[in-house]
């Protein structure tokens, strides 16, 4: 079976340091639990590891943990997206991605 | 690319301040905007404060285990840098686990900073701090010397 892929997009207002925290916990959590994870930031240094319409087409997950209005945001137009606090993804990553996968497996 | 000059750097031995009491969280932001001004970090101590608070209403800077991370980005700020203040008692402070706060991380940045480097290195310190590991040296530490090197090894 092909490794299960996640992609996540972090934003936060000031881009200091929430989105960067958030961007490595889901990546962590993520690796853990076997997926194929990539993690955009958009913080105060720009776009970083952006996401491509493929990847994000490719992926099984999709999370946006953003305290603001994403930049490039129609990439995920007609994709389920799963929204998140940032706060919960620095603290419960692996247990919000467990949700989710309950919610995936329950539709 | 261009060589990160001493003059430059986001972190020093003299950003660390181990020991102090505060009475509250105001009280330990104003001692850092007074030290981020004495720093050469940044011009006017007020407008640095009034930036914490600013974020601070924004949200809670605390984290797990005792963290904090105050951040700024104000005009008063001439250049990026971050200051840790290690208190010794913990603080009020809210935060992810409603716990008081005894590291105090504060990432201060200009408003135009076009230096992404900068920000790349307070980036990879935000994500140093999940790992709880990282947390942990820290909270043993009693050295700020110590606390120095630990930090330059993120951020170098």
């Amino acid at each position: 079976m092909a490794q299960k892929k996640l992609v996540a997009l972090c934003a936060c207002t000031m881009g200091l340091a929430h989105t960067f925290m958030a961007a490595q916990a889901l990546e962590d959590a993520a690796k853990e639990m076997g997926y194929e994870v990539k993690v955009e930031t958009q913080g105060a240094d720009g776009i970083q590891n952006e996401l491509t319409p493929a990847e994000i087409a490719d992926a099984d997950i999709i999370i946006h943990a953003v305290a603001i209005e994403p930049q490039n945001n129609e990439r995920f137009d007609n994709y389920e997206i799963y929204e998140i606090g940032l706060q919960d993804a620095i603290k419960n990553a692996s247990g919000i991605i467990r949700e989710i996968e309950e919610m995936i497996a329950s539709e | 690319m261009e060589m990160e000059t001493a003059e430059n750097q986001v972190w020093k031995r003299e950003h660390v301040f181990i020991g102090q009491d505060f009475s509250s969280k105001e009280d330990c932001l104003r001692f850092i905007a007074d030290k981020a001004v004495k720093l050469g970090l940044c011009n006017d101590s007020e407008v640095t404060y009034e930036g914490f608070l600013f974020r601070e209403s924004q949200g809670p800077t605390g984290l797990e285990d005792g963290f904090a991370i105050p951040h700024t980005r104000c005009n008063a700020v001439v250049k990026s840098g971050v200051i840790l203040v290690k208190t010794k008692e913990p603080v009020e402070w809210e935060s992810m686990d409603d716990k008081p706060v005894q590291v105090m991380i504060a990432l201060i940045v200009p408003n135009q900073d076009g230096n992404n480097e900068h920000i790349r290195l307070l980036a990879s310190l935000s994500r140093m701090l999940i790992k709880k590991d990282f947390r942990e040296s820290l909270k043993a530490s009693g050295s700020e010397e110590e606390i120095f090197h630990i930090l330059s090894e993120v951020m170098n």
